[in-house]
């Protein structure tokens, strides 16, 4: 066995140069998704045009209004999805949960088909929509298991349930207002195309403050992994941590899903990789949750690259990309993980 | 340390236990026998906080158990429930989370958190495997380790809802063997235990719960010679002499 002993609950110093070395890769990806697209653009004028305070040639505008929006939409929808996704895991205790276990997908789904067969053509509807529909479909979930005792299984018992009735209820709406099939198609997907700040906002805001509210729950989220009876046995009140924390992860994936659409993959492989990378038993959720998000935030990022550029100039949607990236990769993860169980 | 006063136990209005009324003495080792489903773990989860009395009410330190607040209460009796899921964590830092009642919500370990974790791990001898995964250890180690958690919680008196379960009988005797010694230096320890040669033959009390009652409490030797115990189960039992002390044998 090695020497090496991280801190109990802080970063010890080998997981603070692994984490800043995904912060270099987020980074990179970024840098990557300015520099690359379908148009060509001379990056270095066009950035040098920007830092001098106004785009005027098309290579600058396309930087700022184009590729700029896009590259930090992809890097907060990855954060927050891969935040959300891990916190699901811990609160449930199991490592399958994702952000559409508590309901976020179908019910933001459902409310984002609504507005567009109600209120066709008004910008702001269908994000609004997705966004409160997640909210509401969490939140209704939590209800109806709170009743049933909030234990685990009765959370995801109830959220195959809404989730299938709200499924039922896009379906409807699918089948009474076929107009709607077509934007409706492109959030099932999820990517984006065509994003701009405006589409984004306030959702970052949700975002940041959920990653914020995530990261000061790490310590709660830690003794929730124990189980509910030793964590209540430790004096914490697991039904609230449990309420709280389940509604960061539903404003954190339904903020990302209102202009993503709907990206789940994230949520499922950046939690697993950052603890693979981590290792889960030596390391807290102080430092996982930051990890995932730079995973989440990077492996997004560079997906919606290879989106622009593989089929340059066309551009098929960076759901599609995450899983065909990431679910052979996933596959590739659980295969090596069978010689290593503990990992 | 902990006392009952006319308690009644049960989940959601269905009363498992009535008029429980003991005290559980001072740093003493006292084993909570019954047959299955009769209520043990429910009197200790209450006795823990983890359930309301239904009625009657349990003093911890002199005051009802209700007047705490949940982390108080965890700093003043350290349940450890059955354990059936193990976490995925180091032995380490699983005794470090035993800190929990006594950290502020920034939870900081401070250097003397550090000092307590390590004895608990010293005291549990369980300081071998400290950078080990939990899933990795032994059944027995991995009691260890959960009992080292409950020392880390630095509470006067230790609730354990059957510590032996699962151990082969060497880890169980060591089991045992570390209550006793945790006793010796002033612990107050309850424990439901299933093994009957084990609560009258190692305890320094028994109490014995059937039927909704507590049917019986005091020295081992005492309430065996009642023989409550084995109608309880529906066994005869008999007492013989080995190694230095009596063996309770049901049959």
């Amino acid at each position: 066995m090695g020497l090496r002993r991280p801190g109990l609950f802080g970063p010890g110093r080998n997981n603070l140069c692994k984490v800043l070395c995904l912060a270099l890769l987020v980074i990179l990806c970024a840098g990557l998704g300015l520099a690359g697209g379908s148009s060509q653009v001379d990056f270095w004028a066009a950035l040098g045009e920007l830092l001098e305070g106004e785009a005027v040639s098309p290579g600058g505008k396309i930087l700022l209004y184009v590729r700029l929006p896009r590259v930090f939409a992809a890097l907060l929808a990855g954060a927050a999805l891969a935040v959300s996704g891990m916190l699901i895991q811990a609160v449930l205790g199991n490592p399958l949960a994702s952000p559409n276990v508590i309901g976020v997908n179908a019910g933001a789904g459902f409310f984002t088909f609504m507005a567009m067969a109600l209120f066709p053509g008004v910008a702001g509807a269908a994000p609004a929509g997705a966004f409160f529909g997640a909210l509401a479909a969490t939140l209704l979930v939590y209800a109806v298991a709170a009743g049933a005792g909030a234990g685990r299984l009765t959370i995801i018992l109830a959220g195959v349930a809404v989730s299938s009735i709200f499924t039922a209820g896009i379906n409807t709406i699918k089948t009474f207002f076929p107009e709607t099939l077509y934007n409706g198609s492109t959030f099932l997907i999820g990517g984006f195309s065509g994003i701009s700040i405006q589409d984004f906002s306030p959702a970052w805001a949700f975002i940041l403050a959920g990653l914020a509210g995530a990261c000061l729950l790490a310590g709660q989220v830690d003794v929730l992994c124990l189980g509910e009876e030793t964590a209540r046995s430790l004096g914490m009140g697991v039904a609230q941590n449990r309420f709280i924390l389940i509604v960061i992860a539903c404003v954190l994936a339904g903020s990302a899903v209102s202009f993503s659409g709907l990206l789940s993959f994230v949520g499922l492989l950046a939690p697993h990789v950052a603890r693979r990378l981590f290792g889960q038993a030596s390391t807290g959720h102080r430092v996982l949750l930051p990890a995932s998000a730079l995973l989440g935030a990077g492996f997004v990022a560079f997906c919606d690259l290879l989106s622009r550029v593989l089929f340059a100039p066309f551009e098929i949607p960076v759901g599609i990309l995450l899983s065909f990236v990431g679910g052979p990769f996933f596959l590739f993860l659980i295969l090596k993980g069978r010689q290593k169980r503990l990992g | 340390m902990i006392s009952f006063h006319h308690l009644s136990v049960g989940y959601s209005g269905q009363e498992i236990l009535r008029d429980i009324h003991f005290t559980v003495p001072k740093g003493k080792i006292t084993g909570l026998i019954g047959p299955n489903g009769c209520g043990k773990t429910t009197l200790l989860k209450t006795a823990g906080g983890l359930l309301p009395p239904l009625a009657g009410r349990v003093e911890i330190a002199g005051k009802p158990a209700k007047g705490y607040r949940p982390k108080e209460l965890a700093r003043l009796a350290a349940l450890l429930p059955q354990v059936r899921e193990t976490p995925g964590i180091t032995a380490e830092r699983l005794v470090a989370h035993g800190r929990y009642p006594h950290l502020s919500f920034g939870r900081q370990l401070t250097q003397n958190d550090r000092r307590l974790v390590a004895e608990a791990m010293e005291e549990a001898g369980c300081a071998a495997f400290r950078g080990r995964d939990l899933r990795e250890l032994s059944g027995g180690e991995r009691q260890r380790v959960y009992i080292a958690m409950a020392l880390a919680q630095d509470a006067q008196a230790l609730l354990l809802d059957e510590p032996t379960t699962y151990l082969d009988i060497g880890q169980q005797l060591e089991v045992m063997a570390l209550l006793r010694q945790l006793s010796e230096k002033g612990k107050t320890v309850l424990a439901v235990l299933h093994d009957l040669d084990l609560a009258f033959g190692l305890c320094d009390y028994v109490g014995l719960v059937a039927q909704g009652q507590l049917q019986s409490f005091g020295p081992p030797a005492r309430v065996f010679e009642e023989g409550r115990a084995g109608q309880a189960f529906g066994v005869r039992g008999t007492r013989v002499e080995a190694g230095g002390r009596g063996h309770y044998i049901f049959y």
